[in-house]
Order: C-alpha cells, then sequence, then structure tokens
C-alpha cells in the first residue's frame, strides 16, 4: 500500500466508540477530544496523507508539502472536476444546471482544507450569535437564525483551541472583540510591510487595524519550528509545520493517546441506517476496493457541501424537515487591488498580517451595515501572477513576448501589490443550498453536489458600501493604482457554512443544539454545517471550538466544558 | 534503533531520495517528446519569453510532464505518489494535455499564429517551466526566477529565522521594512493609462 493511503495511529484498535468522517479542522479537533476523554476513535479521511511519521512520539512529523506552486495547480489536494465534479446553478430556472466545474472545493487530504488555509483564526463576535434576534425578522428572502450556543458559552472552547494549535495575535487590539479569559498564546509574528503601510493609511482614515490573529507560530510552540515568512501561506501546505494545521496539531495529539486509528484514502459513499441509528459506514478503500466500518456513535465532518451530500446520498438521511442542504452560505468577498510605485515585496511573508474589523459594522445601522473583517493581503507566486498578465494582454493589445516578460519583471501584480479582502456575512436563504445533481456523477458513480445559489440583496449591499472605502485605504497609503476587483460569478470563498444547521426546533433545523441530529440518535456533526449564520470573520477557528463543544457533549451531555479541565 | 514498522515507513523515502540523487545527464534522452517537437517547443519558449542567453528548459519540462507518473515532488525531494482518484484526474489531464499539444508542435506555426486556446496552452506551459521548481525539469538553477525577481521556490528558509530568542530578517530582503536596494524594473515614469478612481 501507498504511504499515503497507510493507516496512522493505533493499529491494534478493532473495536470503536466513535467514528469521524472527515479529518480537517472539526473532524481533528473533536478526535483530540474524545482520545484525551479515552474515547476509541476511526478517524476516514478521503484524501491522502501527505505527512510522514505524523504518530512518532519522538520527532515532528515530516511535511511533503513544499514551496512548489505547482502543488497548487496540479491535482494535488484539490478535486479535479473531470473525477469529483460540482455543479452550479443560480435558481431552477437555470435548468438542471449551469455549469460543471470545481465549485468551492476544499482540498482532500488528511487535514482537510485548513491545511492549505494561511490560518487566519480570529473569533467571531459576540453579536454573531443572535442575528435571528437582532435582524431575523427584518428582511424578506433570509432565513436569519440565533446560534443555541452564545459566544460566552464558546469562550473558554476558544482559548482551549487557540493553546492546542498556537495562534499568534494581541489580545485588545481590535475594538470589537468579545472578552478573552486568556491572552494569546503567542505575540504576532513579523509584520508585512505592506500591511504596515496599508495599516498606517487605515489609521489616518479613522480605522482601527490590528495584527491579525493566525495559527502561525511567531517563536518556537509545542515543537514545531517559528514561520520561516517563506511566502508560501495562502493555498499551500506549510513545508516546516509553522502552519498549527489539524494534522501536526490536534490530530497528531489524538493520534499520539493511542485511542485513534486514521484512515487515508477511505471514501465514505454512504451511511448505512436501521431504525435511526446508523448501523455502519460503506467505503471505498485506496484501491477502489468496498469496504465497511463499524462503530457506537458517528460523527460528520466533511465540510458543509459534503455532509450534507453523504445524508442525502444516504436515502435523504435526517432530513425530515427538508432542511438538509438548505442555508448555504460562503462569505461575499469584496475585493480591491493597489498597484505601488516602490517594491511592496508582499510576496513574502505569511501573506496577511494585519487587518481591521471596523467593517464589520453593527446590526441594523444603515451608516455602517454588516460587512466583515478586511484583510490587507500579499501577492500571488509568479506562475498565477503570470496567467492574470496573459489575459490582460491578450484582452488589450495582443500577445508579446516583450511585453509579457517586461510586465513580469516589472511585476505590478507580486512585487508592487497589496490585495484588500472584506469577508462579509452572506445572508442565509433557504434557496441556497446543496442538492444531488440528477445525472453528473464522480468518478465513482456517486451523484455530484449541485450547489444552487445567488446572493441576497443584504451583502450586495454591503459590498458596494464598503467597496468605495476599500479604496479610499488604498489611495492614501500611496497606491498609484486603485482597482475594484469584480466578483466571479461563483464565490470563490472557501468557507463553506450551513446545510446541516443546529437549532433547538427540529422543523427547521437538522442538528440539535448539541449537534447530534435530530433524527438520527447517534449522528453528530462538527464542521462548519452546524452554522446557522456565517458571521463575517474567518470560521476556522470556531469550526475547531464548536467541534470542541460538541464533542465535549458526546462525553458530558450535561457539561460539555468538563472536557477543557 | 528503528522498529520494523518505522523502517517500512522510511525506507521507501530513503531509496527514492537515492533515486532523485543519482545525476542526470545534460544531454539526457527525452521520453515524451521527438526531436522536432522539442525544436519546435524551445522555439515557442524563446517566443514566449524572449531568450537571455539562459535556458528556460521549456521541453525539458514538458516532457517530464507527458512521462511522469508521480508529477509531484515532495520537501526531500523525493516524488510524491497520487492516490487513486488524483491519478485518474491526472492521467485525464495528461491525454487531454498530449492531444492538444501534438498537433500544435507539428503545425508549424509561429506563437502569433496559433489560436487563442493553443497560443495560452503553450504560453502556460512555458511560464510553468520557467517559474516551478528544477526537479520538475525546467526553471534550472532558478534561471527564469531570477530573472524576473523572484527568490524562487526554494526549501523552505524563507526571508526571516529563528536565532534562539527573537526572529531576525534577512537585511537584503526584509519582511516588515521597505526594500533596501534599488527597483531593477522600476515602473514607465510616463503618466498613468489607468484611472484611480
Amino acid at each position: 500500500m501507498r504511504q499515503s493511503a497507510q493507516p496512522v495511529g493505533n493499529t491494534s484498535l478493532t473495536k470503536f466508540d466513535v467514528l469521524i468522517i472527515g479529518s480537517g479542522a472539526g473532524g481533528s479537533a473533536a478526535a483530540a477530544v474524545l482520545c484525551a476523554q479515552g474515547q476509541k476513535v476511526l478517524v476516514l479521511e478521503c484524501g491522502p496523507n501527505r505527512f510522514l511519521g505524523l504518530d512518532a512520539r519522538d520527532r515532528q512529523p515530516l511535511s511533503l508539502f513544499a514551496n512548489d506552486e505547482l502543488q497548487g495547480s496540479r491535482p494535488f489536494a484539490f478535486t479535479d472536476a473531470s473525477v469529483d465534479p460540482r455543479t452550479w446553478r443560480t435558481s431552477p430556472s437555470d435548468g438542471e444546471r449551469k455549469y460543471v466545474t470545481q465549485v468551492n472545493a476544499l482540498p482532500k487530504v488528511v487535514g482537510g482544507g485548513a491545511v492549505y488555509a494561511d490560518l487566519k483564526t480570529p473569533r467571531f463576535q459576540p453579536d454573531d450569535f443572535h442575528l435571528g434576534t437582532l435582524i431575523g425578522g427584518t428582511m424578506t428572502g433570509a432565513s436569519w437564525a440565533d446560534w443555541p450556543v452564545d459566544y460566552d458559552m464558546l469562550e473558554p472552547f476558544y482559548a482551549w483551541v487557540e493553546k492546542q494549535i498556537g495562534v499568534q495575535g494581541e489580545a485588545g487590539s481590535s475594538p470589537t472583540e468579545g472578552h478573552r479569559s486568556t491572552p494569546y498564546p503567542m505575540p504576532p509574528g513579523t509584520p508585512m510591510y505592506v500591511a504596515l503601510k496599508v495599516a498606517d493609511a487605515a489609521r489616518a482614515l479613522g480605522l482601527h487595524p490590528h495584527p491579525y490573529p493566525g495559527a502561525v507560530n511567531s517563536r518556537p510552540y509545542d515543537g514545531r519550528p517559528a514561520c520561516a515568512e517563506c511566502g508560501f501561506c495562502t493555498g499551500f501546505g506549510c513545508a516546516s509545520n509553522a502552519k498549527g494545521t489539524p494534522p501536526v496539531t490536534q490530530l497528531r495529539h489524538a493520534l499520539l493517546t493511542g485511542n485513534c486509528l486514521l484512515l487515508p484514502e477511505r471514501k465514505v459513499t454512504r451511511l448505512n441506517a436501521s431504525n435511526g441509528s446508523i448501523t455502519s459506514v460503506s467505503v471505498i478503500g485506496p484501491g477502489g476496493e468496498q469496504e465497511r466500518y463499524t462503530a457506537d456513535r458517528y460523527v460528520l465532518a466533511a465540510s458543509a457541501i459534503e455532509s450534507a451530500r453523504l445524508c442525502l446520498v444516504s436515502d435523504n438521511l435526517g432530513n425530515s424537515s427538508d432542511q438538509v442542504g438548505r442555508n448555504l452560505t460562503f462569505h461575499r468577498q469584496t475585493n480591491a487591488l493597489g498597484i505601488f510605485e516602490e517594491v511592496t515585496h508582499a510576496d513574502r511573508g505569511r501573506t496577511i498580517s494585519h487587518g481591521w474589523t471596523d467593517f464589520r459594522g453593527v446590526p441594523n445601522d444603515p451608516a455602517r451595515p454588516l460587512g466583515g473583517i478586511v484583510e490587507i493581503s500579499g501577492g500571488p507566486q509568479p506562475i498565477q501572477e503570470a496567467a492574470f498578465y496573459r489575459e490582460v494582454i491578450e484582452l488589450f493589445r495582443g500577445f508579446s513576448g516583450e511585453r509579457y516578460l517586461r510586465l513580469l519583471q516589472q511585476s505590478p501584480g507580486r512585487r508592487h501589490m497589496v490585495a484588500l479582502a472584506i469577508w462579509a456575512e452572506d445572508a442565509p436563504q433557504a434557496t441556497n443550498r446543496v442538492d444531488l445533481d440528477p445525472s453528473v456523477k464522480d468518478l465513482d458513480g456517486i451523484p455530484a453536489a449541485r450547489v444552487t445559489y445567488q446572493p441576497h440583496a443584504f451583502e450586495l449591499s454591503a459590498s458596494d458600501f464598503y467597496r468605495p472605502k476599500l479604496l479610499d485605504v488604498l489611495i492614501q497609503a500611496g497606491a498609484k493604482w486603485a482597482i475594484p476587483q469584480p466578483a466571479p460569478e461563483l464565490p470563490e470563498s472557501a468557507h463553506l457554512h450551513g446545510t446541516l444547521r443546529f437549532g433547538p426546533d427540529a422543523r427547521t433545523s437538522v442538528c440539535r443544539p448539541d449537534g447530534r441530529f435530530h433524527d438520527v440518535g447517534n449522528l453528530w456533526c462538527v464542521d462548519g454545517s452546524l452554522f446557522p449564520t456565517s458571521s463575517g470573520f474567518n470560521p476556522t477557528l470556531t469550526i475547531m471550538a464548536l467541534a470542541t463543544y460538541v464533542a465535549g457533549a458526546m462525553v458530558f451531555p450535561s457539561s460539555p466544558a468538563q472536557v477543557l479541565t | 534503533m528503528l522498529s520494523r514498522r518505522e523502517v517500512m515507513v522510511w525506507l521507501p523515502t530513503a531509496l527514492a531520495v537515492a533515486r532523485c540523487a543519482k545525476p542526470q545527464s545534460a544531454d539526457a534522452r527525452y521520453l515524451a517528446l521527438s526531436e522536432a517537437q522539442v525544436k519546435a517547443l524551445e522555439a515557442y519558449a524563446d517566443a514566449v519569453l524572449p531568450p537571455d542567453g539562459s535556458t528556460l528548459g521549456a521541453a525539458r519540462y514538458v516532457d517530464k510532464l507527458l512521462s511522469d507518473t508521480a508529477p509531484f515532488i515532495g520537501s526531500n525531494g523525493t516524488p510524491i505518489e497520487l492516490d487513486r482518484v488524483s491519478k485518474a484526474a491526472w492521467e485525464l489531464r495528461v491525454k487531454a494535455l498530449r492531444e492538444q499539444l501534438e498537433p500544435i508542435l507539428s503545425s508549424g506555426k509561429t506563437l502569433a499564429q496559433l489560436s487563442l486556446d493553443d497560443r495560452e496552452l503553450v504560453c502556460s506551459l512555458v511560464t510553468e517551466a520557467a517559474f516551478a521548481r528544477p526537479e520538475y525539469g525546467g526553471n534550472p538553477g532558478l534561471a527564469g526566477s531570477k530573472r524576473v525577481g523572484s527568490a524562487g521556490p526554494v526549501m523552505p528558509e524563507g526571508f526571516v529565522h529563528w536565532d534562539g530568542s527573537k526572529n531576525v530578517e534577512q537585511a537584503d530582503a526584509p519582511v516588515s521594512t521597505a526594500e533596501p536596494g534599488a527597483d531593477p524594473h522600476p515602473f514607465d515614469r510616463r503618466p498613468a493609462t489607468c484611472s484611480t478612481r
């Protein structure tokens, strides 16, 4: 068996208390808690394992991820539409589908999407958990709902996860953050020049930029090295393990308890149920063989699109409410580019070292509409940069090698660039959903997930409101050109939420407040599927904190926080 | 002392490293491209990125792309085997690439005469060759990266190191301060052709 499919952890385990489907942010966080509490856990991951020695006690795992642009463009970890397609339409009026392509795909690999993220980890704000109450009744076409947990309940779980994965940040630097029971485990790392330059401009315009919290080591931590600021962060697996991704933190912690077995390259194709309980899962193994695994309890952690798809292909499991797959939310991205005369060398560093939360806004305040956190971001690496230049040259003047080389050398899109991005709240809508495409199937004949989605006026108007303000900041910072980026038809956000909402009412939610399915007695969910609303912040830390909370509730139903002691 | 299991895990890596360490001669045979295709590709490469005396390795890159069954190099320099699904995707991609590329290389057309799609394919391949890690066959000695002021995909030193008590930035390539040297390729000083707002 190839290395990437080999079992990792305690291979003598044959009977499991819990089976987790997916090893990303949610699955690994849950595994860490459950294994620490003595539960025997089997983690099934459909993607390969790109680490050697993940369960070695005496040394850090060897990451096989490299500073290698091709690992982002060849089918290394990201799904390829030729064998794992998704389909897309804006509404049923488009017909069965408008596109067959790679729709909001997260990498399928041990560690999931968090491995390829730059792992920014802001917490949600206290108001984010109450938008059903704060704005729910005032908007047509939207399905706002309160979370069944609030910031105060989650705060100790946030603190726990920040310590587990190693988060850098500066407490109190964001004027809108909720209270913290603990300081950040690490101070901010080396700031990026381009971020400092833009932050000064933002400050001059009355905004409050601050170091962006992130699970990237600013100093050696938990046996992992400090970040070398190599520039291969967003969209790349970390070659040094300075990034606190799930495999080298929570999953590794789980494996080292001796209570965990990780099986990579196991694609779960069906949840087999009987009398309201899961009895087993059907799996396709590394060589295409059919396998079956069992446990007492099961946990879905395959991401908002894949977890819903799995329920739907399993005879519409857990869907008595007709809510499975509905209320899919992304984050509305509003982007602007600034090109500077001076070299900003934004391709160095961990891509984003600063941001501001002023554009998150206030519910129901037309003078400060609800948007999201702003990232001050760097440029791409040369291959991706060059693709953009080719488009521009062909569009305006026709291709010429001399012009192409000159652009690459001047490098406005990398060495002179800054990108600003708002991750804004996406109003939930029942009609924005995942279901099964009626005829498009994947390599194994499983129906593809079909995404039906169109933005709500809520996020479009917020985007219109804040876009000029992004340009103002860039111009204040001295950009020679400030350019708004048009939004693509298909949202590019890898932030996926909703589809298996949690809440107290079985008619309007799929999972209970403790993450267990209303309809299925031994099935829980711990990924972004649970989110009733998307907030305006990167979701990874909240997915991990919520997964820790749910796992805590699986062990101590009346006092989940006991797992933190 | 390594356990049997650890040996099983690490042995393939060690063997692969040894295989990779074997030097490849400059005139090593091409596995997927004919001599005529190599010449055509190199001519296209010169048209995409005008030569400056250094080679971009475009033909070697494409040859490796078309013939490699393990199309990724790990951080330890070893080839990475693809999983079942990625392998299927890769085989489809290579088949499609071969079908599109072969007529281009035998067409006798200049870069400008190619269709937009064909030109984009050639340009993207030459660009990947120029800037990808040298282990993929192109960018020999990081020549392509250096031409555009990129440090290149070097492993994984980065621009900052931890000296035991604090982070230290490279003096000639800082992260948090302005670039110390002059820009070797400054923008034109003529008026901007794009408006700012």
